[in-house]
């Protein structure tokens, strides 16, 4: 035991760190343990995916003039990462640490919203109700209780290269409802020549697209949604899968490579002129703002694509209370400052999403008169309804594991149309 | 004959050589040369290797983004306490398991698989909650605490591996002279270790600097956060413009970690002289 | 050659020794050499993961007021049928083995080019630790860049050197979507086993090797009887780990594939992760982790033991 009690210089030294190490340890669990409550005011967390630089600035810029407004009840923005934000709330939640505030999306909202870890904020939202579009306001609720104040959605929308359709001779479409889908049809086969395809459409998750504009033909997906809601595959909802397989393989004017991408992916060629159109969600429109500063690119979006109606379904970022809160009348005031018209256009513009109130938009158009691919998304605002998929609570499931991998194939050209329908069908059925 | 026997095999030696210089460095090489390219560049179809114009306003993009230094200098506290505590706690652990009683070492190393096997999706609540009831969350000494126990596992298995690898003659040697375990441990088994510790703590070190998930639960606040949710975040989820940026904030995060193994590198040599001289 | 065999000789002989007689001496303070590190791991490993093992028991749901109750084997019952999770487990199963196997062969070559007297030593040194130095979150996407059907380098290269199949999108054809991701994991699970076998071989004293080539051994047989006994214990923890690691990993995969295309990259941990973040189901997840872990123990169990009777033949 000698060499114990006399240690080298080195081993000692080594010891007292790790010692030092320790203590530091307990102190710290001792200080944060103790550590009184803030005396006067109180603060709330607010976590939010926003990321791009614009939406940023403009979450700073909110927060700061509401902590001048209200100093006893301020609010500290927490940056999510939006890619895992449901992971951080699921966490968040089940060990009791959830923040105050947070920004999430409807169709996820959903799952938090029946746990019981969302508080219903109908009441407190009265004031802003009558601006919103219903089928936002409805995509964000859950047994007639509003769980989250939508804040903007993403449409899919057709982007064009102006300069492609002049040197083709081909009208730009305007005016909502004047683009129907056998006329984009149309409008793919004229611009498709030998060896170079019209159109770009990134379908790595297609589901989403599918189901949102299946609205445009009716198609709902999901019946009896109040009681125990169930999947229906009919002529309806067949319409935009079988419309969007014909221009692969029979029109051949999408290009196939285009498909197996994600739909930002396909930004980079179409600024280098290959593809004369893209469909894709709007946020796409801020890369394309930034290529039309930097190289003079000419691009517009297209009206929004028209079946039998030009609906489509909306699953909106909402904002919401969290039920472990001590403070949902103050957060809840806040959320309807953060719904203030110029502060709402501000984050739509970062993220080039359309805003959820009348007003915000008016503002957003404002903001960006000069360019019609702006104008005609933001006129295209009014045409958001409910999707039903968004009040299922086991869509998410069956989108995962049966509707993507399903698509996949459909759109990849590896089932038919008898299997693909057998397979979402089955699919649902062994899901609970 | 001989000769040209061994020149083929010489010649054969350098072809897996440069496979294995274009198959590590080639994707590396090419996120250095896109951090140099500007955002139209991105934008263009058929990018070559060699940016058109050196555009190093990616680099200051990222290093003027508020938050990227101050949380690559958490990722490197947390990594090295990381390192340096699981090294400490899980040589003489490691070398424990792999010397002493067979029934102690195989409950030992029954434990240590048991523990990595079980999907980390269904201990992180539990584990959070644990964190939690010691006022941890959000602090950068629960991450630490984490991240050792993340690691212990891995580090006593290697450890345990590279002690088996030593002969026991001179352990038997230095116990017929009447030397402690403790003394058998610090003077004859230690240096032999040297590049097995060198490697594990290397291990250690990388895996507490890349940890994503654990990070992105346990903490919250935006000034106590890690290199990786600070890039994952700027990362964003769409947008094509931002590569640039991006390639040049990841080129810069691998730069530690190289650092770290070029200074082990040497001692990695090293500890290979002083276990020649010695053994 | 004798010198190799003698040294062998010799270890089984201390071997035996070692069990006789010095037991007593090697258990003194076993308990205190162990206790630093097992004292963290109990509270936070032993603790968590039987909670989460006794979830499996349970039909626990994400919930605020959610009481749960405890049901016996229901959840392995319900979970017996579930196809999609067994088709997703198969997935996980030919994914770690082929994944393990891939980066083993890689990363011992590449160390034992590593141990060599080489030009470009230092730079291949460096790179082989490039994979790992990058945080994960970045490996994936840089991959994803180069593997880009538009505008990524692999479709240049393939054309510039006139190769078939440059058009391919390696990420999402039906085809080409598992090999690359397994690809894409061994480049990843590479420097650990490079760096780890390599401390292993410069832990072989040198003279040993020298007494071997003097003794008139040729290559293959130093390798034989030298190198590959000395990396023995490395790389059986080794591939049991990597095995065990990539068996549960899905965060990689999941940003290069997302699942697909059609399911064909869908990880079994990816299956638990959904089922319990995204759907709240945590006793189901649960159960779905307990069977994962039995099958990863079982298979390691197989390897475990065919490797101990390995060594106990040579």
């Amino acid at each position: 035991m000698k060499h114990l009690l006399a240690p080298t210089v080195k081993t000692r030294r080594k010891r007292t760190s790790l010692l030092s190490v320790v203590a530091l340890l307990i102190s710290v669990v001792a200080t944060v343990g103790a550590m009184p409550a803030r005396a006067a005011g109180i603060e709330m967390t607010f976590l939010t995916p926003a990321y791009l630089a614009g939406t940023v600035k403009a979450t700073e810029r909110i927060v700061a003039d509401w902590n001048k407004a209200n100093p006893n009840a301020t609010v500290k923005v927490v940056y999510g990462d939006p890619n895992n934000i449901n992971d951080k709330l699921a966490t968040s939640f089940a060990g009791g640490v959830a923040p105050d505030i947070f920004v999430h999306e409807a169709a996820s909202l959903l799952a938090f919203s029946k746990q019981g870890y969302v508080a219903p904020i109908t009441a407190e939202m009265r004031s802003v109700k009558s601006s919103i579009q219903p089928g936002l306001w409805r995509a964000s609720s859950y047994r007639a209780q509003l769980y989250g104040l939508p804040l903007m959605t993403q449409s899919y929308t057709i982007f064009a290269n102006v300069d492609m359709f002049k040197k083709a001779g081909i009208a730009i479409p305007t005016g909502a409802g004047s683009l129907t889908w056998d006329g984009f049809r149309a409008l793919a086969k004229q611009l498709t020549s030998a060896g170079n395809y019209a159109v770009g459409w990134g379908l790595k998750s297609p589901a989403a697209t599918f189901m949102i504009m299946g609205s445009n033909f009716n198609g709902t997906f999901f019946k009896s949604l109040t009681t125990s809601p169930y999947l229906t595959i009919g002529a309806a909802e067949l319409e935009v899968p079988n419309r969007v397989h014909d221009m692969i393989y029979v029109d051949k004017t999408i290009d196939p490579a285009s498909i197996l991408i994600s739909g930002g992916a396909n930004t980079a060629p179409f600024l280098a002129g290959k593809y004369a159109m893209i469909v894709g969600g709007s946020y796409v429109a801020s890369d394309l703002d930034a290529a039309a500063v930097a190289k003079g690119f000419n691009w517009t979006a297209l009206p929004l694509l028209k079946g039998i109606t030009s609906n489509q379904g909306a699953n909106p970022q909402t904002i919401s209370v969290s039920t472990q809160s001590k403070y949902k009348k103050q957060a809840a005031a806040f959320i309807r400052f953060l719904a203030q018209d110029k502060n709402l256009a501000d984050l739509a513009l970062g993220e080039a999403l359309t805003p959820s109130t009348r007003g915000a938009v008016a503002a957003v158009l404002t903001e960006k008169k000069g360019s019609a691919g702006w104008t005609q998304i933001m006129n295209d605002s009014s045409s958001f309804v409910l999707s039903p998929f968004t009040l299922v609570p086991n869509y998410q499931k069956w989108k995962d594991t049966v509707a993507q991998p399903t698509w996949q194939q459909w759109v990849q050209g590896k089932i038919t149309e008898a299997q693909m329908k057998d397979k979402l069908l089955t699919g649902w059925k062994n899901i609970r | 004959m001989k000769t040209k026997k061994i020149k083929f095999s010489l010649i054969m030696t350098y072809v897996a050589v440069i496979g294995y210089i274009i198959f590590l460095g080639f994707p590396f090489v090419w996120m250095f040369t896109t951090s140099l390219k500007s955002p139209m560049e991105l934008l263009s179809l058929d990018q070559s290797l060699i940016p058109k114009k050196f555009y190093w306003e990616n680099y200051s993009i990222i290093l003027n983004k508020r938050g990227l230094m101050h949380s690559a200098l958490n990722s490197l506290i947390v990594a090295l306490v990381t390192m340096v505590l699981t090294t400490i706690v899980a040589i003489p652990a490691g070398y424990a398991i792999a010397r002493l009683h067979k029934i102690f070492s195989r409950a030992a190393t029954g434990w240590i698989l048991v523990s990595q096997v079980f999907p980390l999706s269904l201990i992180i609540i539990p584990l959070f909650i644990a964190v939690r009831d010691l006022h941890l969350i959000d602090s950068i000494y629960g991450l630490i605490v984490v991240y050792i126990v993340v690691n212990l596992p891995f580090a006593l298995w290697m450890i345990r591996g590279y002690v088996v690898s030593i002969p026991t003659d001179l352990e038997e040697a230095g116990a017929t002279d009447g030397a402690s375990s403790f003394r058998i441990l610090r003077s004859i088994v230690l240096p032999l270790l040297v590049p097995g510790i060198i490697a594990t703590s290397l291990f250690t070190f990388l895996t507490s600097w890349n940890e994503f998930f654990f990070a992105l639960v346990l903490i919250q606040s935006t000034d106590k956060e890690t290199l990786p949710l600070n890039l994952a975040r700027f990362m964003g989820s769409e947008g094509q413009v931002l590569l640039g940026p991006l390639a040049a904030g990841a080129f810069l995060a691998t730069i530690p970690s190289l650092i770290v193994f070029g200074v082990i590198q040497r001692k990695l040599a090293g500890g290979l002289l002083a276990g020649a001289v010695k053994g | 050659m004798k010198s190799a065999t003698r040294l062998k000789v010799q270890d089984g002989t201390i071997e035996k020794k070692r069990k006789k007689s010095s037991q007593k001496m090697y258990n003194r303070g076993a308990w205190i050499y162990a206790l630093p590190a097992f004292i963290p791991l109990v509270l936070f490993s032993v603790v968590p993961l039987a909670k989460g093992i006794w979830t499996a028991f349970t039909d626990l749901e994400a919930g605020l007021y959610f009481k749960p109750k405890f049901i016996w084997f229901d959840n392995f019952r319900r979970l017996l049928g579930d196809s999609l999770f067994w088709h997703s487990f198969n997935i996980g199963v030919i994914w770690a083995v082929s994944c393990t196997v891939l980066s083993l062969v890689l990363g011992f070559g590449l160390a034992l080019l590593l141990n060599q007297k080489l030009r470009f030593l230092g730079l291949m040194r460096v790179l082989s630790l490039v994979p790992w130095a990058m945080p994960p979150v970045i490996v994936a996407i840089m991959w994803s860049i180069l593997l880009n059907p538009a505008v990524g380098p692999i479709r240049g290269i393939f054309n510039f050197l006139h190769l078939p199949g440059g058009d391919t999108n390696w990420l999402a054809d039906f085809n080409t979507a598992f090999p690359t991701v397994v690809l894409i994991g061994a480049w990843v699970g590479m420097p650990i086993i490079t760096v780890s076998i390599l401390a292993a071989l410069q832990g072989i004293p040198q003279e040993i090797i020298e007494a071997a080539k003097i003794d008139g051994a040729s290559a293959v047989q130093r390798f034989r009887y030298v190198t590959l006994p000395a990396v023995r214990a490395i790389t059986t923890a080794l591939v049991a780990l990597n095995i065990i690691w990539n068996f549960n990993s899905f965060g990689l995969v999941f940003v290069l594939t997302a699942g697909g295309p059609g399911g064909k990259t869908f990880m079994p941990a990816l299956f638990v992760y959904n089922e319990s973040f995204k759907y709240g189901n945590f006793g189901y997840a649960a159960a779905m982790g307990v069977v994962m872990m039995l099958a990863v123990l079982a298979m390691l169990g197989v390897y475990l033991r065919a490797r101990g009777r390995q060594d106990k033949e040579s």
